[in-house]
């Protein structure tokens, strides 16, 4: 901790039961807490309360979604979580088509599903390595971050981008698979299902992990119910919930896979759950590549409209530039929400149209801005070095909790 | 020995002391051993001011290893001499960022990272963000949207040459705390 | 069980597109508010995911957004629970110097911490951005924006702002 404020005013204001609590405030420029702050009542060392204090990297990706065209939002939310940018992507798109009536072709819905899942291994290798700082492990943060490497350069030679990839479209996806993905794909996740058994024997089966996160920031089903928690977390808490699920999206409908859920609902269960969501992601990625239909990867709707150059670079390259007329869309009027099981949890968008250049309400809620109850509800009675630990479980990404 | 006065042989020892010290550092070899020093030692304060510290994130980790160039993150102000501003500040961190920049020892560079903290990007037109040239004194750009961890590279090498180049200033600079 | 009927049993004034998977419950009476959300939540209802709202040129609507996590056939819902308010009239104000300033006063609704805790900080993002006061909400206090835009309501559509005042210590 090295911002340690004493703030005699506030020490003065709160007085709850005629105790006086030590006010102390973390961030924002902790590693431990990344972008943000969070105020802490302190009982000798136990926490009291706790206030998280966000918005130190709000950068009001709706007031400017509001004001540009439809298509320039793509960009928008991709930075915004940018571990998990083509869920973002993905769930924006769907709004659109949902409000455009349009339905992309089966080969572009199991595109989708396929940088999907592979940018929900790289999210959650992400969670975990950031988890091994917070726990003082550097050695896992370095491991998970060098094998998040291999599925980036997968996502790289399917997309062209290492992470930004705006790769989803209305309508389809821009380009097809590559020659020698499926080969290079099959390494990689032979490769990551080694490193799993690695990982379980230095990390997850670690004593001094299990000492650390067992039974530390437990979150009740009921209580993970009542306050509206997301994704991984929502499920150790033991809620049998998956968007994918619930409401199918993209080619899942057609994908066999099994949420996995966990009993407790601490610390260590939403790293466990990290991992084995892994597994069903590598899982779907074989399945994806092996069932893949052939066939257009644009809807006949957005292929139409493609110029003749377009077209031909279409027919040798299987790619679509991304396509300068969908400056002019313009959804027809009316209002759509739609919903995407991101890394993190439940992406949900909600927009209205009055089917003009620019969307008129442009509403979107991120996994992490929704999983901030973890803070004030879960912290609350644990030692302040457990502190840390919760936050990293819970794989709270600031700028996408700010948006 | 030293009489009453603080003469030796060959004058007041202070005098010799500090004569010695301005001889020392004006020779090209101490410039050069400190320059060497200071440029393998880059240690930037860990405060993530956007979503560019992924990428940040990535250029600390086994595959590109900004460690080799003397790169190493660090949680402490006190303990850093580099800052990088990892994209879109707005009001409210920019506020911080200045604190933190003030809290570190002289002498001190800044590396602005993305196009959000070189020119405001795509978030050119909001309401609440800042760009990293109007409240600190930047040393190096790296452009891309996010950049490449190669790019950050890139950067941390353009500083060590200015290092180089601008050996004479990294002596006698004097902390203000 | 048929969502439509359950849904007609709670109010009247229901819009559902099928197409679109929309279900979307409007409120005439702000203060039948409170016992809709209570009906919703004894349905099934058990968590809010989005609290905003929308201006428009008299009114402000304000939408919450409920699913369910206990009750299967509820999961794939995305139910709108919406309500207008009609905008008070901007207030214009000078200061010594002669500036004139044109304040816009918040309004009012009722808050729904008390039946889903769930949206706490969803109401505070929608107050701070849109000048939404919540009656009855534990902890009504800006959420992201700093103290320089107190009062401002930056996501209401007549917002403008000036890059000058910007001031960084």
């Amino acid at each position: 901790m090295n911002e340690k404020v004493y703030n005699i005013d506030d020490l003065q204001n709160v007085n709850v039961d005629g105790e006086k609590y030590i006010i102390l405030q973390i961030g924002p420029s902790h590693p431990g807490s990344g972008h943000m702050r969070i105020k802490v009542w302190l009982d000798g060392d136990i926490i009291v309360k706790v206030d998280p204090d966000i918005g130190f990297v709000h950068r009001t990706s709706e007031w400017l979604s509001e004001r540009r065209e439809w298509i320039k939002a793509v960009p928008i939310v991709e930075r915004i979580m940018l571990p998990d940018t083509v869920h973002a992507n993905l769930a924006y798109v769907l709004t659109v088509e949902k409000l455009l009536g349009i339905e992309p072709p089966p080969r572009a819905q199991y595109l989708r599903s396929l940088v999907a899942e592979i940018n929900r291994i790289t999210s959650h290798l992400y969670g975990i390595g950031i988890f091994g700082i917070f726990l003082g492990s550097s050695t896992v943060y370095m491991w998970a971050f060098g094998d998040r490497e291999p599925f980036i350069d997968l996502m790289e030679m399917l997309t062209g981008a290492r992470i930004t990839t705006s790769y989803i479209i209305p309508g389809g996806v821009r380009w097809d698979l590559p020659n020698g993905f499926k080969e290079r794909a099959e390494t990689v996740l032979q490769y990551m299902e080694r490193r799993l058994k690695d990982y379980e024997d230095i990390w997850v089966k670690n004593p001094v992990v299990q000492a650390r996160t067992i039974n530390v920031g437990t979150l009740k089903k009921e209580d993970a119910i009542a306050l509206g928690v997301v994704g991984p977390n929502l499920r150790a808490s033991g809620v049998y919930y998956d968007t994918r699920k619930h409401q199918p999206y993209a080619a899942y409908s057609n994908i066999d896979f099994e949420v996995p859920t966990m009993k407790n609902g601490d610390s260590y269960d939403r790293l466990l759950i990290r991992v084995e969501e892994i597994k069903q992601s590598i899982r779907m990625i074989r399945q994806i590549l092996k069932d893949i239909p052939e066939g257009k990867i644009v809807a006949d709707q957005i292929y139409n409209q493609l110029n003749p150059v377009m077209k031909k670079n279409y027919e040798e390259k299987k790619r679509v530039m991304f396509p300068a007329f969908m400056i002019h869309m313009r959804p027809p009027a009316g209002e759509a929400a739609a919903k995407v099981e991101a890394g993190r949890g439940e992406i949900f968008f909600y927009i209205k149209s009055t089917g003009d250049k620019y969307p008129y309400r442009f509403r979107w809620v991120t996994p992490s801005f929704r999983n901030l109850p973890y803070f004030t509800h879960v912290a609350v009675g644990h030692r302040l070095a457990d502190l840390p630990t919760i936050y990293g479980s819970i794989d709270y990404f600031p700028p996408e909790a700010d948006r | 020995m030293a009489d009453a006065e603080g003469l030796i042989y060959l004058g007041n020892l202070d005098d010799v002391a500090k004569k010695a010290l301005e001889f020392l550092n004006q020779s090209e070899f101490m410039k050069k051993t400190l320059s060497w020093g200071v440029d393998f030692s880059l240690w930037p304060v860990h405060l993530m001011t956007s979503c560019c510290g992924a990428e940040f994130a990535a250029a600390a980790s086994p595959r590109f290893d900004l460690e080799r160039l003397g790169f190493l993150p660090f949680g402490g102000p006190r303990q850093t001499n580099l800052i990088v501003v990892e994209g879109t500040t707005t009001i409210k961190m920019a506020r911080v960022v200045k604190r933190v920049y003030e809290q570190m020892p002289n002498p001190k560079w800044v590396i602005a990272m993305g196009a959000c903290a070189m020119d405001g990007g795509i978030f050119f037109n909001s309401y609440n963000t800042i760009v990293a040239r109007e409240y600190l004194p930047v040393d190096a750009y790296v452009p891309g949207c996010p950049p490449r961890p190669e790019a950050l590279a890139r950067a941390v090498l353009l500083i060590q040459e200015k290092i180089k180049r601008e050996k004479d200033k990294l002596l006698g600079v004097k902390n203000e705390h | 069980m048929n969502i439509k009927d359950e849904l007609s049993k709670i109010s009247t004034n229901i819009v559902i597109d099928e197409k679109k998977a929309n279900y979307k419950i409007v409120v005439d009476d702000l203060s039948k508010l409170i016992d809709i959300a209570n009906s919703l939540k004894n349905l099934g209802f058990d968590h809010v995911v989005s609290v905003t709202g929308i201006d428009y040129p008299d009114k402000i609507e304000v939408v919450w957004h409920v699913s369910s996590y206990s009750v299967d056939n509820l999961k794939g819902i995305n139910l709108a629970l919406s309500v207008a308010v009609k905008k008070p009239e901007p207030i214009k104000q000078s200061d010594p110097q002669g500036n004139i300033y044109i304040k816009r006063p918040p309004v009012t609704v009722p808050s729904l911490v008390s039946v889903w805790p769930s949206g706490i900080f969803n109401e505070r993002e929608a107050f701070e951005m849109f000048g939404i006061i919540f009656e009855g909400h534990p902890d009504l206090r800006y959420l992201m924006l700093p103290e320089d835009f107190y009062e401002t309501w930056p996501m209401r559509k007549d917002f403008t702002y000036q890059r000058a005042k910007v001031f960084i210590e």
